[in-house]
């Protein structure tokens, strides 16, 4: 019969492992796209963002507003990202009961039966020995994996960087003229 | 952090596997929906519009299940887990606007 070493020993733990490990793999993959497709829907996506407001004070009191051109800009570009996640923690709980049990019964019986007669005289013994050996064991397993997932920043240069070129001429001041 | 009786396949059933996925309480979602105005599929599994680009294409914030619900919903084209980088706001706006800024009359 199997010890109980010999039966934790069976657990295939490598390859529970190993399986895990794919597994993750995979769905490491299948965020990492997830978040890619969102990223490219927000850049895609643009809103109109009004940059400045003019707030003008007229003499008699009235006030009136204009705003500058609207600037279409991409969600991306504003600072909406996709979300990132990353598995940063797998667990793998592997919980065994083994229950052996061992019973020996041995049964012996014995008989003796003797006839006298005429000139005649028979005996006999009998003996019935019986031995019975019960083995039984009971193994219940649980396994338990557990991964953890976390959100990480995104990619430094998922986003273009907006970058200003003023051509315009700079303006003669008395330290410039 | 709530529970989600989501993720069941059929591996799972016959291994009689019991599953469980967690997740953050509420979120900020990217919602395409294949149909217009989207709002009772988004208000049905608990979520509020945040900001609405088109009439198929918005911003709602849903709670875990909400999401994982909406995931399912063939009438969902897309949905994607975001979130706000203020910083990088901060700086688009702040370098847009004194560009923009410099073009306006300014009256005091």
């Amino acid at each position: 019969m199997a010890s109980v070493g010999q039966e934790l020993l069976a657990v295939p733990l490598p390859e529970m492992v190993m399986k895990l490990g794919l597994g993750i793999a995979e769905a490491q993959r299948a965020l990492d796209e997830n978040s890619v497709d969102t990223a490219s829907l927000l850049a895609e996506t643009t809103v109109p963002l009004v940059m400045a407001v003019t707030q003008t004070i007229a003499a008699d009191g009235t006030v009136s507003f204009t705003s500058s051109d609207p600037i279409d800009v991409s969600l991306l570009q504003i600072g909406l990202m996709p979300t990132f996640y990353q598995f940063s923690e797998a667990t793998i709980e592997v919980t065994m009961d083994i229950k052996t049990t061992s019973s020996r019964e041995t049964n012996i019986k014995v008989s003796a039966a003797a006839k006298v007669g005429f000139a005649c005289f028979s005996a006999s013994v009998n003996t019935e020995v019986s031995h019975n050996r019960k083995f039984g064991k009971e193994v219940h397993g649980t396994s338990r994996l557990m991964t953890k997932m976390v959100p990480v920043p995104p990619p430094p240069r998922i986003a273009p960087e907006l970058t200003v070129v003023d051509n315009r001429p700079a303006k003669e001041t008395p330290d410039n003229t | 952090m709530k529970s989600a009786g989501i993720g069941h396949s059929g591996m799972s059933g016959a291994m009689g596997a019991k599953l469980n996925v967690t997740g953050p309480s509420q979120g900020l979602y990217l919602v395409i929906a294949k149909t217009s105005r989207p709002d009772e599929i988004i208000s049905r599994a608990g979520g509020k519009i945040a900001m609405r680009f088109t009439g198929e294409k918005l911003l709602a914030v849903l709670p875990f299940n909400g999401f994982m619900t909406l995931r399912a919903d063939s009438r969902i084209s897309k949905i994607g887990p975001v979130n706000l980088d203020t910083q990088r706001l901060k700086t688009l706006t702040n370098s847009l606007a004194k560009t923009v800024a410099a073009q306006q009359p300014v009256h005091f």
